[in-house]
């Protein structure tokens, strides 16, 4: 049997592995609780699978020589399955591993005796299982009968004792055989205990490990109930020997190796790359090791039928082989550890790869969202700390609010009352505290984008701004003299305990604090450094998101005012009506920003081949500006062209469009409106000024009267009144009918064009035609301006009567 | 966009504190004030005009009632200066003695002393001056 | 501001909406509180959920309002006061006047107890 040679060189390689790791756990933190346990768990492990690798291949007499040249006499251990007592101390080790990983159950903090209430069955059954070694113990047959008159009342004693001995040896024989099942309710009472956990979970690193924790503990446990209870149940069904010793230590190594597994591959303890490199080397060479018995069983087997079934040489053969080992396996072993480097060292879960690759990644990402989730993603995958926060400067405010914020690992009561669904990302992360994702939305909206956790200017960010690094909160916070943190801790809400500034050059732009490991170790000086890269990487990243945003952002307001432009312009008339005794002129100027200004003509008749009777003057201002004021513009105009048609009177007109805009527009939004009538034949202007500039009309005696009669501004309240002006015209007057793009056109020493210009120049000019009013007072107003860009827009309408 | 000044002059009519309250969230935008201290300006705002436009220029339409804003990094200064006889701030009844409690007016001034970090107000015959400063950052 | 009338039984619930600042607005708050008074509405309940600040020219009517109604014997309660009202309401003092409701249905509830 060649491949036993293999098995026991893999096996006695992987139990000493698993020893070897449980030592290196032991040692990384001899004061907690969860390293103590794994290490405990794996030691019995490692000696399960070492026994049972022995015991199954001693009877083979390839492997016994193999032992027997190694030094070791076989005969010393008789029956190395009875010392299965010693390893089954594995069975409750898991199932308080189950316990605490990766936090101490509640049961087991409040009652810590319970830990040796879980190992209490298994001393019992050291006891039992000592006492049944021992024969002497039990074995009274040659107890001497002593004569005398104790003699019969010691017959009958001797007889009960026998009796009750051969009781207890068939019971023992019982409960040894029944061992098994004992062993198999622990193992599943601690899947089912990691499995209660993993309900909690909500970091996915540590789901991961769990399942394969469960996964693997769970195909050990299947294969020890076939091969150790299974044949006891079912005393048909009995397997080879070998058979069952193979299935025992695979089931042994699978449940060892997942924890092993989980432990090396996926962080579990931060055992330091050293030790996870030295027994990572371990297993290459028991690998090795374990080829080499392979050959050399081959190669004895080969030489003794050479032989002839001689007797042979057996030390020159040795030597012989272990020359050509050294000199073959040296390489191999060489080769393999740099396929194991390659693959396993330079793996993507150690944290300093998934630093040092986000680091190289985010700083490509111009999305602030998908960046600010890639870093937190990042931080996740890295650490598994109680809790993680990234907290952004809202340049606008001097705000410094939180973007991402993530739920410790482990759910506590409080999470659990879960913000509504649509507060949650998707990915999972809740993004607001509880009790922000509680409040309702119109508060929260109210409140502006979640609260500030400090501001510019705040001790906390003074300080932040002026640590070079990442640096423990405490040492920070000390830094602050008490008299300036006032009754507020800084980062109230948080309990970090690393926090990394983010700074642009020498501005704090934000800072990622990091809770306490789960593993409550602390963080070392090599973590601090590439934090501080990612750090520096992030608000690299930061800056670059900015700008791209700014960019889009830029190009959003664009494209808008560009559709407002539009709108505005397919509203306003691009011819004036020209009639007997009047002239009009008029001019919109849109500003950058397009504001919300509107003028319109209404004539009746509306045919144009009839003279007007009558004409309509429409000047208004809608508040806000692009996209929104100018759709407000297109609705009043709707409305007031649909009203003006219908209604008699201009105060009727100017009532029902109020309750119009008031009912179609937000409560904020207004719009001043002045509506003017001129009635041709009469000569008369009758007008409503709805809270608009007042109109100046200029006398043609050189008077001025300003049309101030009306009411509110249109869409303030629902139902206004409106009073109605009349005023008659004479030949040479002048109506001028403007809005703030006029009298408020600054110039750049930030002084307003004024009433008072547009006065003067009214005065000096009203003797010109309408056209040429208009164009005389549009040069001043740009003459005043210069090259300042206007904010807001600018129309003017001039009406003379001839 | 700190360190701005913003004037604009309103003639007396009820219609001002609507344009005034418009104009102070426009400020607040350009000048980056926290929105959540914009309610507080707001109220003291639209309060300091009810009170030029009713009280000092008595709704007289010739009348201007001027609004300014003087923004900088720490502060936003606002002042509001009407055309009236001037007003005696000793002769504002205490509006939370039991027998004024339940009138309906006068509790502007102390809403505005409470919500602003430093109110002066300069009564003269040429109109009174009410300026009112609020902090846009904490004091450290 | 918008106001929106609606009848619970014997009382009138208004549920404002905007700012309260004065001029206009306040013109036709205290014009609908009195038409109420005027028609025999005794229990009036103003819900200010979707108010966000209201300056003194509101508080001066609400507390005209309630005056006036108080005297007819009846009486004028609020309901979902946002922060910055709470606030004003506190600093005049006026929190001791009012009775103030967390929810529009406890107010108008409170009228029948």
């Amino acid at each position: 049997m060649p491949f036993q040679g293999l098995q026991v060189g893999i096996f006695l390689a992987s139990g000493l592995l698993l020893m070897l790791l449980g030592s290196v756990i032991f040692r990384e933190g001899t004061g907690r609780r969860l390293n103590r346990v794994t290490a405990t768990m794996l030691f019995f492990g490692g000696l399960g699978a070492l026994m049972s690798a022995l015991g199954s291949t001693l009877t083979s007499p390839a492997t016994a020589s193999v032992l027997e040249a190694a030094g070791e006499a076989p005969v010393g251990i008789p029956n190395i399955r009875e010392f299965a007592v010693l390893w089954e101390f594995f069975f409750p080790t898991l199932v308080l591993f189950s316990l605490i990983f990766p936090r101490e159950a509640d049961s087991l903090k409040r009652h810590p005796r319970l830990s040796w209430l879980i190992y209490l069955p298994y001393f019992l059954h050291l006891v039992v299982v000592v006492l049944s070694l021992d024969s002497t113990v039990l074995d009274i047959s040659d107890m001497r009968a002593p004569g005398g008159l104790l003699g019969p009342f010691l017959a009958v004693f001797k007889m009960a004792l026998f009796f009750i001995t051969g009781l207890l040896k068939i019971l023992i024989s019982a409960h040894i055989q029944l061992w098994a099942g004992v062993n198999v309710l622990f193992v599943s009472m601690a899947i089912y205990f990691l499995w209660r956990t993993g309900k909690t979970l909500t970091n996915r690193r540590l789901s991961m490990q769990l399942t394969i924790l469960q996964v693997g503990i769970g195909i050990g446990v299947g294969l020890y109930i076939v091969a150790e209870v299974v044949p006891i149940l079912l005393p048909f069904l009995q397997l080879p020997q070998g058979l069952t010793a193979l299935m025992l230590s695979t089931g042994i190594l699978t449940g060892c190796g997942a924890i092993a597994w989980v432990i090396v591959r996926h962080q579990f303890l931060d055992v330091q790359v050293l030790a996870k490199r030295s027994m990572i080397y371990s297993a290459a060479t028991g690998v090795v090791v374990g080829i080499f018995f392979l050959l050399y069983t081959l190669f004895t087997d080969l030489y003794q039928s050479l032989m002839g079934g001689m007797e042979t040489n057996s030390a020159f053969v040795q030597i012989v082989f272990i020359v050509i080992a050294v000199l073959a396996f040296q390489p191999l072993r060489g080769w393999i550890e740099m396929l194991v480097d390659r693959f396993f060292i330079r793996d993507t879960t150690d944290y300093r790869n998934i630093l040092r690759e986000s680091a190289n990644n985010i700083i490509g990402i111009l999305d602030m969202d998908s960046l600010m989730r890639a870093t937190y993603q990042t931080l996740e995958k890295a650490f598994l700390v109680e809790e993680a926060a990234i907290i952004l400067l809202d340049r606008k405010t001097g705000a410094f609010r939180f973007v991402r914020r993530g739920p410790p690992p482990l759910k506590q009561r409080e999470w659990e009352l879960k913000p509504p669904k649509a507060l949650e990302s998707d990915d999972g992360l809740i993004d607001q505290t509880p009790e922000e994702g509680l409040l309702d939305a119109r508060r929260r909206a109210a409140a502006g984008p979640g609260r500030a956790i400090f501001r510019l200017g705040d001790p906390v960010a003074e300080a932040l701004a002026r640590a070079s690094g990442p640096v423990k909160f405490d040492r920070l916070t000390a830094e602050i003299p008490e008299e300036e943190l006032g009754n507020r801790p800084p980062l109230e809400g948080l309990n970090p305990q690393i926090v990394i500034p983010l700074k642009q050059r020498h501005d704090l732009v934000g800072v990622i604090t990091l809770g306490a490991k789960l593993a409550d170790t602390g963080f070392k000086s090599e973590e601090l450094t590439l934090l501080s890269v990612l750090g520096s990487q992030v608000a690299i990243a930061i800056e670059n998101a900015g700008m791209h945003q700014e960019r889009i952002e830029q190009e959003r307001i664009r494209e808008e005012m560009a559709v407002a432009r539009e709108i505005q312009q397919a509203l306003l008339p691009i011819r004036f009506p020209k009639g007997p005794g009047f002239e009009v002129s008029a001019i919109n100027l849109p500003s950058q920003e397009i504001g919300g200004d509107y003028f319109d003509f209404i004539r009746s008749p509306i045919s144009e081949e009839e003279p007007i009777e009558k004409l309509l003057l429409v000047v208004g201002d809608v508040s806000g500006k692009g996209t929104p004021a100018a759709l407000l513009m297109a609705s009043l105009q709707a409305s007031l062209r649909a009203v003006y048609e219908t209604q008699s009177g201009l105060s009727a007109t100017a009532e029902r469009v109020n309750s119009m805009i008031f009912r179609t527009t937000a409560a904020e939004k207004f719009v001043t409106l002045f509506l003017a009538e001129y009635d041709v034949t009469t000569r008369t202007l009758t007008y409503v000024n709805a809270g608009h500039n007042f109109p100046i009309l200029i006398r043609g005696s050189g008077e001025r009267v300003l049309l101030d009669e009306g009411g509110l501004l249109v869409g303030v309240v629902e139902q206004a009144v409106y009073e109605e002006g009349q005023i008659g015209i004479e030949p040479g007057d002048v109506l001028t009918i403007y809005t703030d793009g006029v009298t408020e056109a600054m110039n750049i020493r930030e002084e307003e064009f004024g009433e008072e210009r547009l006065m003067d120049v009214l005065n000096s000019r009203s003797y010109l035609a309408a056209r040429e009013i208009r164009d005389e007072i549009y040069r001043e107003v740009l003459t005043h301006a210069g090259d300042r860009a206007q904010s807001d827009d600018l129309t003017l309408i001039v009406l003379k009567c001839l | 966009m700190k360190n701005q000044t913003i004037e604009k002059k309103y003639r007396s009519h009820p219609n001002a504190v609507v344009k005034a309250e418009r104009l102070t969230e426009k400020v607040g935008r350009k000048c980056d004030v926290d929105t959540s201290l914009m309610q507080d300006i707001c109220i003291a705002v639209t309060e300091a005009v009810n009170n030029a436009v009713e009280h000092g220029n008595n709704l007289e339409p010739d009348k201007y009632v001027t609004l300014r804003f003087d923004c900088s990094m720490e502060k936003l200064k606002i002042t509001v200066r009407d055309q009236g006889n001037g007003f005696d701030v000793a002769s504002v009844d205490d509006p939370l003695t039991p027998e004024n409690l339940t009138k309906p007016n006068g509790r502007g001034l102390l809403i505005v002393e409470s919500l602003m970090d430093e109110v002066k107000i300069v009564p003269s015959a040429a109109g009174t001056v009410i300026v009112m400063v609020k902090n846009l950052v904490k004091k450290s | 501001m918008q106001i929106k009338h609606v009848t619970s039984g014997d009382v009138a619930v208004l549920h404002l909406q905007g700012k309260i600042m004065g001029g206009p607005d306040a013109t036709s708050l205290h014009e609908k509180l009195h038409e109420l008074i005027e028609t025999g509405t005794r229990s009036v309940v103003i819900d200010l959920k979707d108010v966000d600040w209201m300056n003194s020219s509101g508080l001066g009517i609400l507390i005209g309002g309630l005056s006036a109604i108080r005297k007819s014997g009846g009486d004028l309660r609020l309901a979902s006061v946002t922060e910055k009202i709470e606030e004003v309401l506190r600093i005049t003092k006026l929190d001791r006047v009012f009775d103030v409701y967390g929810s529009t249905e406890e107010a108008v509830t409170s009228y029948g107890s």
